[in-house]
């Protein structure tokens, strides 16, 4: 398992690398002067300012060097400053994320919560009816748009019945029962596509594993349908599951950029759409950063999982 | 086999969906019941009636003809991106087996580190870099596209290549670009099929939530997305205004995933889910 984590390891880090050169040749693939864009009032500036912006921000020196000093700046945390509030990029990323991660945790759980349990349904009563209600919802669920089932949910939830607030939010630690009370909507708006994909995978991994000889063994041995499926079945079936989950992290930070927009909450996802229109291209690049780079470590960490599950893993690839 | 897939019940709505949507988008000028630009200020926020089906919205402006109008997007960006994808990520993944060695390991590399870059966050982006237009958006979601075709093309192209008739192509003197476009690329064809229609779907997607957020095509040209923007502050009023483009979105996407999940079992039984 080391030496696989080793092999993992050395494939992460030129990733990383190419990662950070995208979002740094984002900065050069603006129109006109990288120098404008990075500066509060950049706009307004006259040759001899922007010469001094340019020293600061090293852009005046060769593309080699101007790369390796913003990495070194990047690493260090130091993304530049906004242009709107002037504060620290890594500062406004460090309380948006966690607002971010809060919701995708639990859109993700919620997702897991549905999905794992009726796609062992499903697989286990093939061609019963639950298999057809998970099936219609799995089709139905991935075509729907995340944003429009949250426009519905607050239509239903906060237009008509007035159970749940639709917009804004509380901190976990100043209301925790607000927080959820906030975050539920937007959670399970979040997290539908993804439990529909889950349930279908889950479905189809169950059911490739109940169809092995093992299994058939298991049964004439005359174990109960249960044991079979939750003893020997469902073990068997969560590795391509596990690929699935780590996946569908990455889906979920893309998810929240709109769906924080929706339900007007303050997490990264809205603040890059923020920064888009304001024109903050500091705030836009540590975004991408972020969130790039989160996707990688997860799939990562999927991979680890993944090989720690299956020892055939780690010994072929 | 591969006609039994493909004569399902559900395929067939796929294909009817597909050919009406596009059939709208083509013949828009015709099939619009009224401009879609007209504004009535008799009939703001009206619901369902003979003369407006889905109602009309903050301005007057007839439902179904926006919607009809904003097909012509949703298939420009789905046709587009896609198009873009297979058009960079299938030579990137033929040339990496071509080539094999470091161009390989470059290539896929590279890839690795775009797959984690999500389309909707590429859009946004280069929004911020190139401004909203069709363009910008076309360009980000086929930009996302293009990994996991060059994945798929490479893997299918490593499968073929073995194959006896590509030996007896080499044996011939073939040579190696001729050997991976006559040979091996139309044979790897099935797969990409496959994704490409799946990718239309997810690229009618993206380009919805683009549009809610307010990047990409801007008003006024009707796009599903925002019209569902400029829709969710009249929620409590007029809340078929918000039903009626998700509808759209929903049923168009449907159709894709249908059609995509048919041919997968038509062209590749292996790899029907």
């Amino acid at each position: 398992m080391r030496r696989y984590v080793l092999r993992r390891l050395a494939q992460l880090v030129p990733s990383l690398f190419l990662i950070t050169f995208m979002v740094f040749a984002l900065m050069h693939a603006l129109p006109g002067d990288p120098a404008r864009a990075l500066v509060a009032g950049g706009e307004a500036l006259d040759e001899t300012q922007l010469a001094v912006v340019r020293h600061e921000l090293n852009l005046d020196k060769p593309m080699p060097v101007q790369y390796a000093l913003w990495l070194g700046k990047a690493l260090s945390l130091d993304l530049g400053r906004s242009i709107i509030t002037q504060r620290k990029v890594a500062d406004e990323l460090s309380l948006r994320a966690l607002v971010t991660l809060e919701l995708g945790v639990l859109g993700w759980l919620l997702s897991a919560a549905i999905a794992l349990p009726a796609g062992v349904l499903a697989g286990s009563f093939r061609g019963g009816r639950i298999d057809a209600v998970t099936t219609v919802f799995a089709v139905s669920a991935v075509a729907l748009p995340g944003f429009w089932v949250g426009i519905m949910l607050i239509l239903v939830f906060g237009v008509w019945l007035g159970w749940l607030p639709t917009q804004g939010f509380v901190a976990f630690n100043l209301d925790p029962l607000d927080n959820l009370r906030h975050m539920v909507l937007p959670a399970i708006a979040l997290g539908t596509g993804s439990a529909a994909l889950l349930m279908r995978q889950t479905r189809s991994a169950l059911l490739e594993v109940l169809a092995q000889d093992y299994i058939r063994t298991a049964r004439a041995k005359g174990l109960a349908r249960r044991a079979v499926v939750l003893g020997h079945g469902w073990p068997n079936a969560l590795l391509p599951v596990v690929t699935v989950m780590g996946l569908e992290i990455g889906r979920m930070f893309a998810g929240a950029v709109v769906v924080e927009t929706l339900f007007g909450i303050p997490g990264m996802g809205r603040m890059i759409v923020q920064a888009v229109f304001q024109h903050d291209f500091p705030i836009v690049q540590g975004c991408v950063l972020v969130m790039a780079s989160a996707v990688l470590l997860v799939n990562f960490f999927t991979d680890l999982t993944y090989a720690w599950l299956d020892p055939r893993i780690r010994y072929d690839g | 086999m591969m006609g039994k897939a493909l004569r399902r019940p559900l395929v067939i709505f796929a294909v009817l969906i597909i050919g009406l949507i596009t059939i709208g988008a083509f013949g828009a000028d015709w099939i619009m019941p009224f401009d879609p630009q007209d504004m009535d200020f008799d009939n703001l926020l009206a619901g369902a009636s003979r003369a407006h089906p889905f109602g009309t919205d903050q301005m007057g402006r007839d439902t179904v003809s926006r919607l009809i109008l904003g097909s012509q997007v949703a298939l420009e960006v789905s046709v587009g991106a896609v198009g873009l994808g297979l058009l960079i990520g299938v030579p990137l993944g033929l040339v990496a087996v071509t080539l094999r060695g470091w161009v390989d390991d470059i290539i896929m590399r590279v890839m690795d580190a775009v797959v984690v870059f999500p389309s909707l966050l590429v859009a946004v982006a280069l929004a911020a870099v190139m401004g909203n237009s069709l363009g910008t958006v076309i360009v980000a979601i086929g930009l996302a596209n293009v990994p996991w075709l060059a994945r798929i093309a490479r893997s299918q192209a490593l499968a073929v290549r073995e194959m006896d008739f590509i030996a007896a192509a080499d044996a011939g003197g073939a040579r190696p670009l001729t050997i991976m476009f006559r040979h091996i690329l139309p044979n790897s064809l099935a797969p990409l099929i496959v994704q490409a229609t799946l990718g239309m779907g997810y690229a009618v997607l993206t380009e919805a939530a683009l549009g809610f957020i307010g990047v990409g095509v801007q008003p006024p040209t009707p796009t599903w997305g925002n019209m569902l923007q400029a829709a969710f502050p009249m929620l409590d009023r007029q809340p078929l205004l918000s039903v009626a483009p998700g509808l759209a979105i929903f049923l168009l996407v449907l159709a894709f995933n249908l059609l995509g999940d048919a041919l997968r079992d038509a062209l590749d039984p292996r790899l029907r889910a």
